[in-house]
């Protein structure tokens, strides 16, 4: 192998653009720990709106849950629905320090991503919703106790069949 | 890490969840930016380029339409494209390797999965100050260099071909003006 240098091949171009982000902050004296807990505190203030916004969440996948949907372009389209709002809530869980909302969501979206929608089970769907409803409103914060732990194994073993 | 004085920074938030809006709005206020768009959706996104000219921006992977991946690539690449080197973080939550490997394809400059912390978050955005990555416009892609520690000082042999070289013009680049160019607000 040669180590005489090679040209930079034809029609790449390597560049760098001007750092506006830097150029626009200044550095401040204040320990980086101050800002993260200004933004924590600030962070704080939407903690109990998560709760509430969960509960709602839960109530609509229920309500869509409830419906027969007989045409199977609307079983899909239901199904993308609920998929993409349990992902909305594994996202948030963590956030929150409500980190099982985030596995139990998980396991409901991986779920409804992977088996085929005429295939989907109601009481399995059902289960993980009733599950993040009972964390919700028992207030589980953190990782929970291992009743609530083998729960959670229990609905991803479930939605694994 | 340093502190940051972030107050002048216009930030563009995409996320069809309107929550995570909200918690975005709350931890970007709680670093002390003041000036926030937030947009449902990768069009209304692109739109804000041209209006709202960001900073930077956040952008969610799943959305309705155009989703998170082809929003960067048109920040990117399209001809149109008025800001094709703004910073943007990209935010999935999923924990697929080939989301995470298309966003850096498509030209993300950081990568986050869901949940965000507040740490999580301060620190994306100072490693886009602090650790800026040269820009590369090749055949394929368009986005940061890829490889995000670029070993100028490399004595070693060569294994790659063109590295030297991409050595050579990267330390020549990274002593020129960081911020000739365009004027901007």
């Amino acid at each position: 192998m040669s180590d005489t240098p090679k040209p930079t091949p034809p029609g790449v171009d390597i560049f760098e653009p001007p750092n506006f982000l830097k150029a626009k902050v200044k550095i401040l004296d204040t320990p980086v720990e101050a800002i993260i807990g200004n933004a924590n505190s600030s962070l704080a203030e939407l903690r109990a709106h998560y709760e509430a916004w969960t509960l709602e969440e839960v109530e609509r996948l229920y309500d869509l849950l409830a419906r027969r949907w007989t045409k199977s372009t609307e079983r899909a389209l239901v199904s993308d629905m609920m998929r993409r709002t349990a992902n909305d809530m594994r996202g948030r869980g963590g956030t929150f320090e409500y980190p099982l909302v985030s596995q139990i969501a998980e396991s409901l979206c991986d779920y409804l991503g992977r088996v085929d929608p005429a295939e989907q089970r109601e009481d399995i769907i059902r289960a993980h919703l009733d599950a993040i409803q009972a964390v919700i409103r028992q207030k589980i914060q953190g990782p929970g106790d291992p009743t609530a732990q083998a729960i959670v194994a229990g609905l991803r073993k479930a939605a694994l069949r | 890490m340093r502190s940051y004085d972030f107050s002048r920074l216009r930030t563009l938030v995409v996320d069809d969840d309107r929550h995570m809006r909200a918690i975005y709005t709350k931890i970007l206020s709680g670093f002390g930016i003041r000036t926030i768009l937030d947009v449902a959706d990768a069009i209304n996104g692109l739109d804000a380029l041209a209006a709202f000219r960001p900073d930077f921006a956040i952008i969610d992977y799943e959305l309705p339409g155009m989703d998170g991946i082809e929003f960067l690539r048109t920040v990117r690449t399209s001809p149109a494209s008025l800001e094709p080197c703004m910073p943007i973080l990209f935010i999935t939550g999923y924990a697929d390797a080939g989301i995470v490997r298309r966003a850096r394809d498509a030209g993300a400059n950081e990568i986050m999965r869901k949940p965000i912390t507040v740490p999580d978050l301060y620190a994306r955005l100072a490693a886009m100050i602090e650790r800026p990555r040269p820009f590369v416009r090749a055949p394929g892609y368009v986005g940061p260099c890829r490889r995000r520690h670029a070993n100028i000082g490399y004595a070693g042999v060569e294994r790659r071909a063109g590295e030297t070289e991409f050595r050579r013009n990267l330390a020549q680049r990274m002593n020129e003006v960081a911020f000739g160019g365009r004027g901007r607000r």
